[in-house]
């Protein structure tokens, strides 16, 4: 029994082979890798004053793309060079590998579109501590873990907007869903936590919520979500995604179903990705606004606190000529409201391109 | 028992190790290139906490592997934990009991697991798939869409806290993790359940006529899988500060890897505890080197899906060309003397 | 030695499918009876739809099951294939569409092959190799496409259709879905290259020294998958629209291997039946879209999933310990009476 345990534990110790040919195919596999995937990854060489690392959600959303490139425009001119790395997926804390390499590197600035509003506090408080001027851009976290917050529209607004966008498209009375995105957003919670007081509050008392779903954007789970909500309610008037991957998965099910037109559509997307429905009669209006305009006003936030020492707390006002409207004053908790929304239909749509 | 088990006299590194440690160094060497404070001791102790975790799973993961089972449902269990620790958090119940009641629920889970595969005789895989599914519905149920938050000051941050102090010192996590690989090579290879474990792995039939109680051991296995997953889920929710249902998810695959890359066999019999380890470490450096350098989410998964093919690759090809080339050694030898 | 069969009507009935098929029939009556909206010409579609996809991958994915491997990489091959050929109708919208297919196809096949080559050639296990190539190409995903989603815009309506209607009333989905299942019963059932597949399976050691040749069988297979994985990627486009890089194909292994295994075939090889999987893949589908309909939480789905995998495991091996049981029953009656 002892030398069947010793020869046990020595089979367990693995074979006892050479690997001479190991060591040169990992050390050119992993060569090999970093040096293809650098050329994949964002510049970062010019020589510019400002380090800004921008994280939104996650990759491959064309939203967040259009902030990226609001924000490298207007860095163009301000001496600043972003660099826009993201997680896979869109997970509460799948952020925070990226702050941490950003405060590695000891950037000037953060700017992220935040998945969760707390569990991200203690790695963004860390970059603060560091010296890092940390934004969030178009969503919220908690207000002690940032130091100022760019929102596209009047949140506190928006849920109103939304319900009222609703009213209009199936003439103020009916039922109707939200289709949101995940039960973790904070924007969109947000709003819909407006919405639901401006209906508490007696708004739009014609139309009645009877239900609000998650389709955590991911187009199969927001199909079959809207599917569903389809299959669930027969009275159901009107979707209303204010998502941009929720908008279009419901257009996506309604516009091949026989209850097109009969069920609208609507809530915020791009115009790129809705055009077709709009034009195949799927969707009548949905909204949207301008995100570069977040991106240009994070730019230029972050110059004025690096370089002029600005401080932005509720009541100041800052100026950037040039940048849309021009002119914000910065509300409660130091958050600045980029514009007013956009509605497109079938009139304008082919305006926008984004 | 100690008297058994002679360590070797010259010290040679395993074979198994020298992928792992190779993967280790390059990335190491390529993240410092990226950035001067890559190799900072206090960066990477910082950012260990994470992959504490996926640590802790892959240790226990690699016991219940070397049996020659397979786990899948390590996250969905972590997240049954979390949930219950959340749910009974929610109702006043004080946090210590919660964690505690968590650690249980994983246990039970593992147990679960193991009672299944045993009783009914049916495969791991499928057993741990179906659980997969089935417990991260519990927590799914548990959770529904809602977000527990809000837990007290003391408990979270549990990955900040340094149990020797000083700069950089010693993170909590990363000493749980050492006490933690010390505890399983001593029961892997010091004790009489690992040698038994092994022995399942490698041959259950033989082991059963050798008088080796094997669904004894690989119950044990699975309710040490399950209680390590209730352990992790209390870690995640002190690091996050914040509970929902899809905590965890995906983890399985990542602690698979892990096992694998530190040159565990996956059908069994074959492994060590110290190939968890150093793959852990190495899959840590490689992570962090690429995102240093920018590189998203997707192409660093890819990276390590690469390294994990080459390093089993690798081995096999090299072991089959040189068995081929013994066998034509021995054909020739054969031939001359006839 | 012959052993009775009883006559061809109770054949039906014992066979495992059968038994899947009454299940069905349970849980539409009993969805359609608490709410009679489930019936609804346009729901049904809809779980047809959704269905569709998962049985035309999983058609191929059984014979992978039955030669023993397994195919993680399914979703993110069907990801790829779908991106590609995005991209190319996006850079020219006048390509004709069975073209388009045919690209689809032929990167779900190359993907396939390289699948192949590792587990035939490189002699990694299935699970590993296809773990590592489920990251590997889900990078490439994202590479290829620099990021940027495919919108619906650029999807020609000509692929959109496929998932509405077609000359004879039901959508090209359907009946790709269908014809992969009839393809796959075909191969299994009534050729000699399906015989070698189930023979690998059951008894690789013994198939080889017969001079079945092993590797090109398992690249077969896995090619076979892939191209059908690429199929679904054109199905994917013509339902959803959208082919976003992160999203495309996530997460469908795991429900493709679900409905493999809950029909019936066995996760070690050897048997399984492509009606068997057609009918997994109806039985959840059904499922996930009654519970919604009837108003169950969508929580319980996964549990749901969880369960019936359990249940048609278990099933299974009582069935087949039932069986061998009579069957050596049988030769000791016959040896005795003789």
């Amino acid at each position: 029994m002892k030398y069947i345990a010793i020869g046990i534990r020595n089979e367990a110790k693995g074979m006892n082979k050479k690997h001479k040919a190991l060591v040169p195919v990992l050390g050119m596999s992993l060569i090999l890798t970093g040096v293809s995937a650098s050329f994949m990854a964002t510049s970062a060489t010019a020589a510019t004053k400002y380090k800004v690392t921008y994280i939104p959600k996650n990759l491959g959303n064309p939203y967040f793309d259009a902030i990226v490139n609001g924000f490298k425009k207007a860095a163009k001119g301000l001496n600043m060079t972003v660099k826009v790395v993201a997680p896979a997926q869109a997970g509460a804390t799948d952020q925070i590998p990226f702050i941490e390499a950003a405060i590695q590197q000891k950037v000037d600035a953060i700017a992220i579109s935040p998945n969760d509003a707390n569990a991200l506090c203690p790695t963004l408080k860390r970059a603060m501590k560091a010296g890092i001027v940390v934004l969030t851009v178009n969503g919220d976290t908690a207000a002690s873990c940032r130091q100022a917050s760019i929102t596209p529209v009047d949140f506190s607004v928006l849920g109103k907007y939304l319900v009222d966008q609703t009213a209009s498209v199936i003439d103020g009375k009916g039922d109707w869903a939200f289709l949101s995105a995940t039960s973790t957003a904070p924007d969109q919670n947000a709003w819909l936590a407006g919405a639901k007081k401006y209906i508490d509050g007696g708004g739009q008392p014609g139309l009645k919520l009877v239900d609000t779903v998650y389709g955590d954007d991911a187009p199969e789970k927001s199909a079959t979500e809207a599917q569903a909500l389809l299959a669930k309610y027969p009275n159901l008037k009107a979707i209303n995604a204010p998502t941009t991957v929720g908008i279009a998965a419901a257009a996506q099910v309604l516009s091949t179903s026989p209850l097109k037109g009969k069920v609208q559509v609507t809530g915020l997307g791009t115009p790129d990705q809705m055009r077709q429905y709009v034009k195949d009669g799927t969707v009548k209006a949905f909204s949207l606004w301008d995100p570069g305009l977040e991106g240009a006003i994070a730019a230029n936030l972050i110059v004025s606190i690096k370089a002029k020492n600005v401080k932005p707390k509720a009541g100041l006002q800052i100026t950037y000529k040039g940048v849309g409207p021009g002119s914000w004053k910065l509300g409660k908790d130091a958050v600045i409201i980029a514009g007013p929304p956009q509605e497109f239909n079938a009139k304008n749509i082919d305006n926008f391109h984004f | 028992m100690s008297s058994l088990i002679k360590a070797p006299k010259r010290f040679k590194v395993p074979s198994y190790l020298v992928g792992p440690i190779l993967i280790l160094v390059i990335a190491m060497i390529y993240g410092s290139l990226g950035s001067e404070y890559f190799l900072q001791p206090s960066s990477i102790i910082f950012n260990t906490g994470r992959y504490i975790e996926i640590g802790l799973l892959a240790l226990a993961l690699t016991f219940v592997i070397i049996n020659g089972d397979i786990d899948l449902s390590v996250a969905s269990t972590l997240a049954a934990s979390a949930g219950v620790l959340a749910k009974l958090f929610a109702g006043g119940v004080p946090i210590f009991w919660c964690c505690v009641a968590a650690i249980f629920t994983g246990f039970v889970l593992g147990l679960i697991n193991g009672l299944i595969v045993i009783k009914f005789g049916l495969p791991s895989l499928v057993v741990t798939l179906a659980t997969l599914a089935l417990y991260r519905g519990l927590t799914q149920v548990m959770l529904g869409d809602g977000v527990v938050a809000n837990y007290p000051d003391n408990f979270v941050g549990f990955d900040q806290r340094l149990v020797i102090g000083g700069d950089p010192g010693l993170p909590a996590p990363l000493a749980l993790f050492i006490v933690a690989s010390l505890i399983f090579y001593y029961v892997l290879h010091r004790s009489n359940y690992g040698i038994k474990n092994i022995m399942s792995g490698s041959n259950a039939s033989s082991s059963k006529f050798s008088g080796i109680s094997v669904n004894n051991v690989r119950l044990i296995a699975f309710s040490v899988s399950g209680t390590v997953s209730g352990i992790c889920a209390v870690m995640i929710t002190s690091r996050l500060g914040s509970t929902i249902s899809n905590v965890g998810l995906g983890l399985e695959l990542l602690a698979i890897t892990v096992v694998v890359l530190g040159g565990t066999d996956i059908f069994g019999g074959r492994g060590a505890i110290s190939g968890t380890v150093v793959s852990l470490f190495a899959i840590m450096a490689v992570r962090e080197a690429l995102v240093i350098q920018d590189i998203n989410g997707q192409v660093q998964d890819a990276a390590i899906g690469l390294l994990l093919i080459l390093t089993v690759l690798v081995p096999r090809i090299r072991s089959y060309y040189v068995e081929k080339r013994n066998r034509q050694k021995r054909f020739n030898e054969a031939q001359a003397k006839a | 030695m012959a052993i009775k069969l009883n006559s061809k009507v109770t054949y039906i009935f014992k066979k495992r499918e059968f038994g899947i098929f009454l299940f069905i029939l349970v849980l539409l009556a009993v969805f359609g009876s608490i709410e009679p909206r489930f019936f609804r010409s346009d729901n049904l579609s809809a779980i047809l739809s959704s269905v569709g996809i998962l049985m035309v991958v999983g058609a191929g994915q059984t014979l992978v099951i039955v030669t023993r491997n397994i195919d993680l990489s399914i979703g993110s091959t069907l990801g790829l294939a779908a991106m590609v050929m995005g991209m190319v109708a996006r850079s020219q919208p006048d390509f004709p569409i069975p073209g388009l297919i045919l690209i689809a196809m032929v990167v779900g096949g190359i993907c396939g092959l390289l699948n192949g080559f590792l587990v035939s050639y490189g002699k990694i296990p299935s699970i590993i190799a296809t773990l590592g190539t489920l990251a590997i190409i889900r990078g490439a995903v994202f590479v290829v496409s620099n990021n940027v989603q495919i919108d619906p815009n650029d999807v020609p309506k000509g692929i959109i259709s496929l998932s509405i209607t077609s000359p004879i009333g039901i959508p090209w989905l359907l009946i790709f879905a269908f014809l992969a299942i009839v393809l796959v019963w075909y191969i299994s059932s009534q050729t000699l290259l399906g015989k070698r597949i189930y023979a690998v399976g059951s008894n690789p050691e013994g198939a080889i020294s017969r001079g079945l040749s092993f590797n090109k069988i398992t690249i077969m297979v896995f090619v076979f998958v892939g191209v059908l994985a690429g199929l679904g990627g054109v199905l994917y486009t013509a339902r959803y629209a959208t082919i976003n890089p992160a999203d495309v194909g996530r997460g469908l292994e795991f429900d493709v291997i679900s409905a493999v295994v809950i029909g019936g075939t066995n996760i070690f090889g050897g048997s399984g039946t492509a009606l068997g999987t057609a009918l997994g893949c109806m039985l959840i589908g059904i499922l996930s879209n009654g519970l919604t309909v009837v108003g169950v939480s969508p929580f319980w789905k996964a549990c749901a999933t969880g369960f019936l995998i359990l249940a048609a495991v278990a099933i299974d091996n009582l069935v087949r310990k039932k069986q061998e049981e009579n069957f050596l029953l049988a030769i000791r009656n016959q040896r005795a009476v003789k």
